[in-house]
């Protein structure tokens, strides 16, 4: 799980009740200081569950849109960061669906993950170590680990991008999809099946690549 | 009689036992399970590359200007007419216009592209007076404004609470 949870953050949630109080305010500042602070795990999100690419700039951005003029609404039951995924979950969700039945999307998810240059953020430092062949294979079973995510039913993927990379938690995330946390878990536990299922020709590969970058993560710190 | 093996039980409580998450006696149950299971024990090795896996996928990052790109979205949504977003509107546009007509930038001209996409890619000072450019369009003729057409209807008991089923 990602080590990160701002959802349960307690410091991070008054910090989060106070710029929405003041976002109520019209304090335009205060609404621009939620959208710095959400805007890269909203992004990152978005961008899983529809593939990168300006249709995910656009997805991202309506998710901060609708938040606002929803604000009047946001009662503060939920935290901000599970409102906002809320948002942005059923956003992509309607818009796979529309796809569905529209033209194939122009950028391919594995070319566009390795074509993200120009933009703002992090990115995993290369270990000189790693020989080209190296970063080959790890390019490969990305552009895997991505289509077998990508081919996942909408509910079973939105589970797994949420409690894997995003780290919330089980109730966080019933909170998110809007249903039962037992449905969660056996969502996810549904998601590990079909995604093991899918990348079993690489699941070997996985568990090296898997434990040179935990080494890695772990010498690092 | 023995008890079929509860294979599919200790699987479903991988996630849990992996995260630590599980009460003790359970833990306990599922790590004996997983010493006399060999399959149990491979899948929980699977589930684990798995999530590593997922959290190793290149990060995405928000392309330059992105709350930038927001407020105006959320500007050009105030002109369409959402009352309460009125005054918002005014608190948001009259210190980039002020600013803008200080330092004479404030020229009208038609928008190239006609997308919130360039205002995001747009520098910030260029922005300003795009975005104010934008506005004058969006304040003429809303409906020809075609990102203004792509905003969705903004009701805020709509938002998720129609589609929990669908979750
Ligand atoms: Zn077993």
């Amino acid at each position: 799980m990602a080590s990160e949870n701002l959802a349960t953050s307690g410091a991070t949630a008054e910090l989060d009740a106070a710029l929405v109080d003041r976002c109520r305010s019209n304090d335009a500042a205060a609404f621009n200081a939620v959208v710095a602070r959400h805007k890269a795990r909203v992004f990152r999100f978005v961008c899983r569950m529809v593939g990168p690419g300006p249709d995910a700039d656009d997805l991202a951005q309506e998710t901060f849109v609708k938040a606002y003029t929803s604000l009047a609404g946001f009662r503060g039951s939920a935290s901000l960061t599970t409102w906002l995924f809320r948002i942005a979950g059923n956003l992509c969700i309607d818009y796979r669906r529309r796809r569905k039945h529209g033209p194939a999307r122009a950028v391919s998810l594995t070319a566009a993950l390795f074509a993200d240059e120009g933009r703002e953020g992090p990115s995993e430092p290369r270990d000189p170590r790693d020989g080209p062949e190296a970063e080959a294979l790890r390019g490969e079973l990305r552009g895997q680990v991505y289509a077998a995510i990508d081919a996942l039913p909408d509910k079973l993927r939105m589970v797994v991008l949420l409690y894997d990379i995003e780290g919330l938690t089980y109730d966080e995330i019933s909170q998110v999809v809007g249903c039962p946390m037992g449905t969660v878990k056996s969502r996810l536990f549904s998601a590990r099946c079909s995604l093991r299922s899918a990348l079993s020709a690489y699941m070997g590969d996985l568990a090296l690549a898997t434990s040179a970058h935990t080494d890695r993560r772990g010498s690092a710190r | 009689m023995m008890r079929p093996a509860p294979c599919r039980r200790v699987q479903r409580r991988l996630d849990d036992f992996a995260a630590g998450s599980l009460p003790a006696g359970e833990a306990w149950k599922v790590q004996q399970h997983l010493a006399a299971c060999a399959k149990c024990a491979q899948t929980l090795n699977d589930f684990g590359a798995l999530r590593t896996a997922a959290s190793m996928l290149e990060p995405e990052a928000p392309p330059p200007g992105f709350e930038d790109a927001v407020m105006c979205r959320i500007v050009a949504q105030g002109l369409r007419g959402t009352p309460w977003l009125v005054r918002f509107r005014w608190a948001a546009l009259t210190a980039p216009v002020a600013l803008a007509l200080a330092l004479g930038l404030l020229v009208p001209r038609p928008e190239p592209t006609r997308t919130l996409r360039s205002v995001a890619a747009a520098p910030i000072d260029v922005g300003v007076t795009r975005a104010s450019g934008r506005l004058a369009v969006a304040a003429s003729d809303p409906l020809a404004d075609l990102a203004a057409a792509n905003l969705v209807e903004l009701d805020g008991a709509a938002v998720g609470a129609n589609r929990d089923a669908d979750l």
